[in-house]
């Protein structure tokens, strides 16, 4: 019996040795080592906290706008708020894909509830018949970011503003939205040193949550701000202007535009002001076969940015649409050949398990 | 199997898997099985529970059999997505169950006279679970003699430092050498552990090693109860003298449980019949045969995934794709893109998009549904770019097929690419 243990042992190391030897395409050294905690406290301290923080202190200022254009409307002070809607309707882009953690409650995600569009005009005019400025429902297309894009820049902002019961209404849809955004950075400042700590790849791991999230919001951009508005999506027979954004304000391109930059910011793990960090690319480059993933990921999003950039800047996006449907032809194409790329290429070879349910592993 | 069931209750599977989806992928051959309503579904599923536990005290321990092994088998089939050997494999035994006289000695059925104890057991009853246990493994010892699993470490190499953060073990898996070292050890572990563990001198030892490979598996991967089961049933390899301690210890927390004096019990064993031995052969034949069907497949089983089910290839591969799909207006020529979170839930996307027989009950599904919409003579298409075992991404067939056009069958799938970087 000892014999054949031993031969069967023997066998084995042999067969390991042999194998570990032949194998060298794997490149530099033997050790694949990736510091996923790194990489989460470079998202946590560089891409996340700071966007967060950004995004509390210009909503407040957007708070005290609007309220002074409730309380005073007039030109000036519409301006004002639009000014400061912009900034902050921007700095919203950049956590738009923080939909876990605390960005994930029983109530919808964070993006839904801050900044769902289109906005639905008829619910708003039906709350402010009603004078019902409770804010207490589930129409997240009757208030947010995008509920403001419309009363900041209809046609007769001013003068609408001037009824009471309007004013009213958009006092409490900033409310709303000051308090999300306020108890959203509570959260995560409180989250932030799970979410580090959390450095698995598991289901419910950091690097899965946050990768999920990020991976939806990228297709968002495809399918519902730039597939929807074009008309390219099965059933649509043509372009759908008021889909768009930010329809009123006519500012979807450069939401658009936050947007994608904070795509781009993920995937290389740069902060916001552009500096490089550990992120999913080097995570990439450490797996088997990443290198050239990578190479082929950053040529395609290469090709994204071309179209995006060629777009022409005199005109909104819900213009273009209708009236150079070849361009947002281009632009969902490309981010279509993008998607396989954010999609399996990348949670495949990093070993992210996606769902909770149990795998072929077995 | 009791823990199973509030397994799934737990997680909330009965909804995810059963109750929320508006799409269920079918098995080839059993496309009438759906579904209940939500209600049935919990109904059954506390059925399924109670009947395992019948079976555990053996009481009514036939009906209750029989009840488990069509009740489980029918969660099974409901939704192809969620395929896996294990389930398959407990599927099997727990119709191998219904014929066992498993109740025939310690159990309620024998303490209430429902049924006359046996002294013992023929041999065929051991002999039919042991021969089941054994085709798990050393079928899955024998997928892994493969040049992906063998010579590249494949999917191993991936997934190992995934898992770095481990506590002992953890610090391994970054090392290159980790993933060659446990590729070839679960090779060997699963071919010949069976065949230790009916040796009795090594069987102490193999049983250690299976507590080792099933504790450690268990917590690297995502893969449910089934180390749990395994490392319990293979103790049907120990002895008889094993099996009478265990009873015996059970006896004394329950002594009201009383086992007739050996002289009381009847000598003659019931004896197989011609019918039921050839019953046991067909089975046996079947099992020994199916897996190797692949053979007939033009292709590599792991990238068209004909053959690759009911086989006890497990953990062989790590294979993602993403597959879009287009449909376009027979009519009007304008073509759209799918979103398929609309559609499907995140486990069934993700397994679709690289099985190619999912992707047409899908594209035929799509077809049904966007021609109820309006879209007359419905053209799907789909883009489905497929990554093996860290390979680079290719085209898995065509994307200007029109997937309305293609049926699901035994036929090899001539449509599917092959495999380049074999």
């Amino acid at each position: 019996m000892k014999k054949v243990v031993s031969s069967v042992l023997s066998f084995l190391l042999l067969l390991v040795l042999f194998a570990g030897c032949r194998e060298d395409d794997g490149g530099d050294d033997q050790s694949v080592s990736f510091d996923r905690a790194a990489m989460l406290a470079n998202y946590s301290n560089n891409l996340i906290l700071p966007a967060i923080s950004d995004l509390q202190s210009s909503t407040s200022e957007l708070e005290t706008a609007v309220n002074e254009l409730a309380n005073n409307p007039n030109t000036a002070n519409l301006q004002k708020a639009q000014e400061k809607w912009l900034i902050a309707v921007t700095n919203f882009q950049f956590c738009t894909s923080l939909n876990f953690g605390p960005g994930e409650t029983l109530y919808g995600s964070f993006s839904e509830n801050a900044a769902t569009f289109p906005t639905d005009t008829t619910k708003v005019s039906n709350y402010i018949d009603s004078g019902d400025t409770s804010q207490n429902n589930f129409d997240r297309d009757a208030r947010g970011f995008i509920g403001l894009d419309y009363f900041l820049f209809r046609t007769n902002a001013v003068n609408r503003l001037t009824n009471q019961t309007e004013a009213a209404y958009m006092r409490s849809a900033m409310r709303n939205l000051s308090t999300l955004v306020n108890d959203f950075k509570t959260d995560w400042d409180a989250y932030a040193t799970d979410f580090v700590a959390n450095n698995g790849t598991g289901s419910s791991s950091s690097i899965s949550l946050m990768y999920n999230t990020w991976l939806i919001s990228f297709e968002v951009i495809k399918n519902y701000k730039v597939g929807l508005p074009a008309g390219l999506r099965v059933g649509q027979t043509q372009a759908e202007p008021t889909q768009v954004e930010a329809y009123y304000s006519g500012q979807s391109l450069a939401l658009m535009e936050a947007h994608i930059q904070l795509i781009e910011n993920f995937y290389f793990g740069n902060s916001l002001n552009g500096t490089e960090g550990l992120g999913f690319d080097d995570y990439l480059k450490a797996s088997v076969g990443g290198e050239s993933v990578y190479q082929q990921t950053v040529s395609q999003w290469n090709a994204v940015m071309d179209v995006f950039n060629s777009l022409p800047q005199n005109k909104t996006w819900s213009e273009m649409v209708v009236e150079n449907p070849d361009l947002a032809d281009d632009l969902y194409t490309a981010l279509s050949q993008q998607t396989r790329f954010f999609k399996s290429e990348l949670s495949s070879r990093i070993g992210i398990t996606i769902t909770y349910d149990s795998g072929d592993g077995d | 199997m009791v823990f199973n069931t509030i397994r799934f209750w737990y997680f909330g599977w009965i909804d995810d898997h059963f109750i929320k989806p508006m799409f269920h992928f079918k098995y080839f051959g059993f496309y009438w099985v759906e579904p209940l309503s939500a209600d049935w579904m919990y109904v059954l599923h506390i059925l399924a529970g109670i009947a395992a536990f019948f079976i555990m005290l053996g009481w009514f321990y036939r009906i209750a059999a029989v009840l488990f092994f069509l009740l489980f088998t029918y969660f099974e089939l409901i939704d192809l997505t969620y395929y896996l050997n294990h389930y398959y494999f407990i599927s099997l035994m727990s119709f191998i169950l219904i014929w066992l006289p498993a109740n025939r000695y310690f159990s309620l059925d024998v303490r209430f006279g429902r049924v006359t104890q046996l002294p013992q057991i023929s041999r065929w009853p051991l002999f039919w679970v042991k021969f089941q246990i054994a085709t798990v493994y050393v079928f899955a010892g024998l997928a892994k003699i493969n040049s992906d699993w063998l010579l590249h470490a494949l999917p191993l190499r991936i997934w190992l430092p995934a898992n770095s953060d481990m506590p002992v073990l953890g610090w391994m898996f970054n090392y290159e050498i980790t993933s060659y070292l446990f590729s070839w050890a679960g090779m060997l572990y699963d071919t010949f552990i069976v065949f230790f563990l009916m040796w009795k001198r090594t069987r102490i030892w193999a049983y250690m090693a299976v507590i080792f490979f099933h504790g450690v598996t268990s917590w690297l991967f995502q893969i449910g109860v089934f180390p749990l089961v395994m490392s319990i049933i293979v103790l049907i390899f120990f002895s008889d003298e094993f099996h009478q301690k265990v009873i015996g210890f059970i006896q004394k927390a329950f002594s009201w449980i009383r086992l007739p004096n050996k002289s009381q019990l009847a000598i003659s064993l019931p004896k197989l019949k011609p019918l039921a031995f050839a019953g046991l052969g067909l089975y046996i034949l079947f099992q020994l045969l199916f897996p190797w069907r692949f053979i007939i497949y033009p292709g590599s089983m792991y990238w068209t995934e004909e053959a690759y089910r009911f086989g006890w290839r497990v953990m062989l591969v790590e294979k993602a794709g993403t597959a879009q799909f287009y449909v376009r207006d027979g009519v009007t020529g304008r073509e759209g893109e799918v979103y398929n979170r609309e559609f499907l839930n995140a486990t069934q996307e993700k397994q679709m998009s690289f099985q190619p027989d999912m992707i047409i009950q899908y594209a035929h599904y799509l077809k049904h549904i966007y021609e109820a919409q309006g879209v007359q003579n419905p053209f799907v298409r789909c883009e489905a770019w497929v990554t093996l075992n860290g390979r680079p991404s290719q085209l898995l067939f065509d994307p200007q097929i029109n997937l309305c056009e293609v049926n699901d069958s035994w036929q090899p799938k001539t449509w599917i690419n092959p495999l380049k970087h074999d």
